[in-house]
């Protein structure tokens, strides 16, 4: 659904903040995407969705050239930013406005998201917290059912009843012939839902696989319980995978991939074996 | 591209702008009840200063149209512009680059201007309908075709700045494109000055037996000048529009 061939992106074209990315990524999949402050995150979703022309490489998602901004093509991304401004006008307005836009747009689901979440309904959308904007962003979002969702940083601003309930949404989505993406700081709030993980590095991707192929990799646990620990975080452990799956502790093997070349490496390569 | 497209983004536009619409009409329909509420010049008998008070009259509410159309059309044309949340949404609403220009062009470039048009038209057909006397001595406005062609060329300018800065193309060849459209706009603005009102315009003066306008003259006639140069106003915009697409985009975060 998406390939990234040798793709630099950013806002100057001196210095690109994304560079030489290969990227291939499938349908029926939740991606989870990690990185610092400053990595390009939020460069690759803009660039995803059309919004950043590329500066150099190759992009193309769903077929599409995501920059010429086909409405065929625009139809089927949903993007969230973690920064929302929604205009000034009521919900209704805007569901009346925006949804003719798009074909696949269910008013009851979208309802019933908000629901799920605990929106405030009667404010106009532009007197709404940054936690609300979010939560009506995201119903809208999916609800209009697209095949891509880009999200960045969608917890941001959401309580921990609606972090809760957005979790319960997304792992209920019908994922076929669709992916989703999320951007978060916050590996707690995702981990449980995405099932694969992209991590982001010095402007460069360093680790594309899925949450299984790591967990058959390696096994995650108490520092107690792992005889030759690979990593440490705390109190918690990674080592080589003694057969079983582990369940994957997503934060530590995030601070693993961030904590050096070498570490980086052996990782990439022990998960790439399995 | 398609109409549905443009006429939902055409809704949507209004649904934004209604504020800035309503205070753009406002203001010029108040300033229009200034000017043709007054009844003053029924006092007036000579027949050459009431025909110095309606030029003046019309001099103001061209102004003023001009004034309000052009801060309104570079305002909205740069609403957001610095604001990537904004930006990004209406990017990324799915409608086809061609269904976005065209609805903005028509949004900002006909509703508006034909709307305080048509206004103006309206006031002056009441104020003279209600003053008989007065529209003998006055061509009629619906006639003053050299009034809507200058309001439509300082429209297309302000679009065209607005254009020019917004576009993602290559910005000298815009310009060089800018400055050729306004140099060929100007050639058929100077035609023939109709001598009808003399007696109370200053570019045309007496010159012993004649009477000579400070314009120069074109090569068109009269018609032919208007009917080119309106053609010129209104292209202008629209080649910023296709030099911009051309590039395929029209902001970028």
């Amino acid at each position: 659904m998406i390939k990234l061939n040798n793709l630099q992106a950013g806002y100057r074209v001196k210095s690109p903040v994304l560079k030489d990315v290969n990227l291939t990524l499938q349908e029926d999949r939740i991606y989870g995407l990690l990185g610092s402050n400053g990595s390009g995150k939020t460069t690759l979703l803009n660039t995803l969705a059309g919004a950043l022309e590329p500066l150099g490489g190759k992009i193309e998602v769903l077929g599409y050239t995501p920059l010429e901004r086909k409405a065929k093509f625009l139809e089927q991304i949903a993007y969230i930013q973690d920064e929302l401004e929604l205009p000034s006008m009521s919900a209704e307005q805007f569901v009346e406005s925006y949804a003719a836009f798009r074909p696949k747009f269910s008013n009851g689901d979208m309802n019933h998201y908000l629901k799920m979440m605990n929106f405030t309904f009667g404010i106009r959308l532009d007197k709404l917290s940054l936690g609300n904007c979010k939560k009506f962003a995201i119903a809208f979002a999916l609800a209009s059912h697209p095949r891509i969702v880009l999200m960045d940083e969608p917890t941001n601003g959401l309580d921990i009843e609606s972090k809760q309930a957005l979790r319960k949404i997304l792992a209920g989505q019908d994922l076929s012939e669709r992916l989703i993406i999320i951007s978060s700081h916050q590996v707690a709030d995702i981990e449980d839902i995405i099932s694969d993980v992209i991590i982001l590095r010095e402007n460069r991707i360093v680790l594309n696989s899925s949450l299984g192929a790591i967990g058959e990799a390696l096994q995650f646990g108490d520092i107690q319980n792992i005889e030759e620990p690979l990593y440490v975080n705390g109190l918690k452990a990674i080592g080589k995978a003694e057969g079983d799956y582990s369940d994957v502790d997503l934060e530590s093997f995030y601070l693993a991939m961030q904590n050096s070349e070498n570490m980086r490496n052996y990782l990439s390569k022990v998960i790439s074996k399995k | 591209m398609t109409t549905q497209h443009i006429l939902d983004l055409i809704k949507l536009h209004f649904r934004l702008n209604w504020k800035r619409i309503t205070v753009a009409l406002a203001l010029f329909i108040g300033f229009l009840f200034m000017c043709y509420a007054r009844e003053s010049y029924l006092s007036w008998h000579e027949d050459v200063r009431i025909e110095q008070i309606i030029n003046s009259l019309r001099e103001s509410c061209f102004a003023v149209m001009i004034i309000i159309g052009f801060i309104y059309t570079i305002y909205s044309s740069f609403r957001g512009y610095d604001n990537k949340r904004m930006v990004a949404t209406t990017l990324l609403v799915p409608a086809s680059t061609e269904s976005k220009y065209i609805a903005e062009w028509i949004c900002t470039f006909m509703i508006l201007p034909l709307t305080m048009i048509a206004l103006w038209l309206v006031a002056e057909t009441i104020s003279l309908w209600f003053n008989e006397g007065m529209t003998s001595f006055s061509i009629p406005l619906s006639e003053d075709v050299y009034k809507y062609d200058g309001f439509l060329s300082f429209w297309a300018i302000a679009h065209s700045i607005a254009f020019f800065v917004r576009s993602a193309g290559r910005k000298w060849y815009i310009l060089l494109s800018v400055a050729a459209g306004l140099a060929i706009l100007r050639l058929p603005l100077h035609y023939s000055y109709p001598f009808q009102n003399i007696m109370s315009d200053s570019h045309v003066y007496m010159n012993g037996s004649h009477f000579v306008s400070r314009y120069p003259v074109s090569i068109f006639s009269e018609q032919m000048s208007c009917v080119v140069s309106v053609f010129f106003t209104l292209t202008l915009p629209i080649a910023m529009y296709v030099l911009g697409y051309l590039r395929l985009k029209v902001r970028e975060l």
